[in-house]
């Protein structure tokens, strides 16, 4: 058996307590650099500290290299050169010697030692009778075939390396950070304006974004140096212009003008942005749970609730309601965020082809923000109204989808209209015909959107209370029932005709007034007297003691989107 | 050096000098705190008594108080050293006597003595009076 000291870097102290990034390791990496001359990610620059970090341990601990490794067992004479591996293997002078005085240590010597690289001397413990750790650890020994490579190392402690080193590179003006790569500053060749005119002009020209090496083959970078250098330096320079916005990222990062990209893509549309917020936890019966279920509307699909690795699917079917259709989106509910395989960039181009006539739609996905533009002209082209059944499917390639309807019989049918009258929102019965299939609870014809602008309001805007909002246009949809009915989804679908709105706030809202009772099949009553009445248990918004309706339906309640007393399909 | 608002991520020590600007002895706060062993074997030494402490992990030597190495060494590690039954402040002060007067976050200090929450340590720490000296580690910049 070959027997040898143990390695510090061999201990899981050095590396989650101990370990800090040095001077010497900054120079170590910037050598390295210059050496490369290549962009480098931050686990080749963790696996390089390791490494040094092993080697020179090995230096260290090599036959009379430096000196003797301390252990406080030992006796030592003034002058002697002594290795101290708790100190990141400084080397140091014993300066002087005197007794130990501390009963309770018995007989021990004291040792003044002069380190490398300090200015003061520190004391330390010799000639110790009693047991101490760097006595056993000293003398630990171990079959150098458990030694672990710098590589397995960094399989158990890079994470902890990554962390510090990142910090300190961070810290460190030379070094420059972009898309996951480090480099030094000083290596990169310089990126002028007139580079970035050409680059600008090679996209606005071809009408697409294009990648570093495409827009390199007329930007004209110094030819000595290597090709990543200036793919790099470009994006770097283009990443702080801001004409330029990155579509997608690492080696698939291409890059296009933010003057080109539609402003709806650039940021998210304001119609789009609930005014009354989901915040989960909401109350509600077990029918209005199916409902909010039935819709899904990714206003309600909480960042709590998604998936870590949902699995993916071919198609999805999405209910459109009128925020969309007026902005020309489609939500990614999701179910439809599914039938992305990778999500490539915060927005990125995607071609959407009509299933039934095989036309290509240019168009944007912004998967963080659930929604994908382009469709506008498509909805108006085929009359889908609010409450249609869009489906979405995956194409030939990660960026295609297919986009459709069912159709079916066209059909005459009564169906709610909206009006705009003395600024407020009103409702008629018209009859009319679709050829797609609907839900018939969301299907409203909008009238004049122009006049449905007139009375929008925004996240943010001045607003009445959602409760107080539903008081006034709950009885305008009651008007149009014999018995004053109005389902629930209805209500859903008319709020969000001048207000983004989640169904589970609304939903909520039912739930817990006493003005607002279900009587069976999705449908609910307002009695105006009881507006002032709130259930404040959950026993009480299931049997709603207030109810002076004979029809009325107990439903039992549950917090919505709660992991343990939730509602359970 | 610079005082920012203390967080729960602030570091806190004892400031000796807080002591002496006060007039007052710690050494005596540390006699009180031996257990009976030691407090029998210091029972004659003097207050300004020193003996070298080894320390348990890098074997280095430093010159300290009798009385507070004895806290180090051997009170401290007794089970009756801090008890539930102990004030928050007196748990503190003791923490940091047995740790050699190391900077601890608050943060920190709420896992050693697992009493109240972070932020009420806080609260106690900063509201105005300084009690035993135990005050944040200025930083440095």
């Amino acid at each position: 058996m070959i027997l040898q000291q143990k390695r510090q870097t061999q201990t899981a102290d050095y590396w989650l307590q101990e370990f800090a990034v040095h001077k010497e390791d900054i120079e170590y990496l910037y050598d390295w650099f210059v050496e490369e001359n290549e962009p480098q990610n931050i686990d080749a620059l963790c696996l390089k500290i390791i490494e040094q970090r092993c080697k020179r341990e090995e230096e260290a601990l090599s036959k009379g290299s430096k000196g003797a490794i301390y252990q406080p067992r030992e006796k030592y004479e003034v002058g002697q050169r002594l290795v101290f591996p708790l100190f990141d293997y400084a080397t140091g002078e014993v300066l002087a010697v005197r007794p130990g005085n501390n009963p309770r240590y018995g007989s021990f010597s004291v040792i003044q030692v002069q380190l490398e690289n300090e200015s003061t001397p520190r004391e330390f413990a010799a000639e110790l009778a009693q047991d101490h750790v760097l006595n056993r650890s000293a003398a630990l020994l171990e079959e150098s075939t458990g030694v672990l490579s710098p590589e397995q190392l960094y399989q158990q402690y890079g994470h902890i390396v990554r962390e510090r080193l990142q910090e300190a590179l961070q810290q460190n003006a030379e070094f420059v950070h972009f898309n996951g790569q480090w480099f030094l500053r000083g290596l990169m060749p310089e990126v002028t304006p007139f580079h970035l005119n050409i680059a600008e002009a090679m996209i606005d020209e071809q009408r697409r974004p294009l990648s570093a090496s495409q827009l390199l083959q007329e930007v004209e970078l110094p030819a000595e140096v290597s090709d990543s250098a200036k793919a790099y330096a470009l994006q770097y320079a283009l990443s702080q212009d801001a004409r330029f916005v990155e579509i997608g990222s690492g080696e698939k990062a291409t890059w296009y003008l933010a003057n080109l990209m539609p402003a709806s893509v650039l940021h998210k549309p304001m119609r789009l942005v609930p005014l009354y917020r989901t915040q989960g936890g909401e109350w509600l019966s077990r029918e209005l749970h199916e409902f909010v279920a039935e819709i899904g509307d990714e206003a309600d699909q909480l960042e709590t609730m998604i998936v870590a690795a949902p699995s993916p699917a071919d198609s999805a079917q999405i209910l459109l309601i009128y925020p969309h259709r007026r902005e020309g989106t489609l939500p990614l509910t999701a179910q439809a965020l599914r039938l992305l395989p990778e999500i490539p960039a915060e927005r990125f181009m995607v071609t959407f082809i009509d299933q039934r006539t095989g036309e290509e739609i240019p168009g944007w996905m912004v998967p963080a923000e659930k929604y994908a533009w382009g469709l506008e002209e498509w909805y108006r082209r085929h009359a889908l109204p609010i409450g249609s059944v869009i489906e979405l499917r995956r194409g030939n390639d990660p960026f295609t989808f297919l986009i459709g309807y069912e159709e079916g019989k066209r059909r005459r049918e009564w169906i709610k209209e909206a009006k705009v009258f003395n600024n407020r929102l009103t409702f008629s019965i018209q009859q009319k015909a679709y050829t797609c299939r609907y839900d018939k609870h969301l299907l409203i014809d909008e009238g004049s959107s122009e006049e449905l602008d007139r009375l929008w309001v925004n996240a943010g805007d001045p607003a009445p209370s959602l409760f107080d909002y539903l008081t006034e246009i709950f009885p305008e949809l009651a008007k149009l029932s014999g018995q004053g009915l109005v389902h629930a989804k209805a209500l859903y679908s008319a709020v969000n005709l001048t207000r983004r709105c989640g169904a589970v706030p609304i939903f909520a809202e039912l739930t817990r007034h006493a003005c607002f009772d279900p009587v069976g099949d999705g449908n609910w009553v307002y009695e105006e007297s009881l507006r002032d009445v709130v259930y404040t248990t959950p026993e009480e918004m299931s049997k709603r003691p207030s109810s002076r309706r004979q029809d009325l339906i107990i439903d039992r309640v549950y917090p919505y989107a709660a992991s343990n007393e939730g509602y359970q399909p | 050096m610079k005082l920012l608002r203390p967080t729960v991520h602030t570091k806190f020590h004892i400031d000796f000098s807080w002591w002496e600007k006060q007039n007052k002895d710690i050494r005596v706060l540390m006699r009180e705190l031996l257990c009976p062993e030691c407090s029998e074997s210091l029972r004659d030494a003097p207050d300004t008594q020193m003996v070298d402490m080894i320390d348990p992990e890098t074997a280095e030597v430093t010159r300290v108080y009798a009385v507070w190495e004895a806290i180090r060494s051997c009170c401290s590690l007794k089970p009756d050293y801090i008890t539930p039954e102990l004030p928050l402040i007196e748990s503190i002060f003791r923490v940091f006597l047995a740790n050699g007067n190391k900077p601890l976050s608050i943060l920190e200090l709420h896992e050693r003595v697992d009493k109240q929450p972070p932020e009420t340590i806080l609260r106690l720490l900063t509201k105005g009076q300084i009690y035993k000296g135990i005050k944040p580690v200025p930083e440095s910049g």
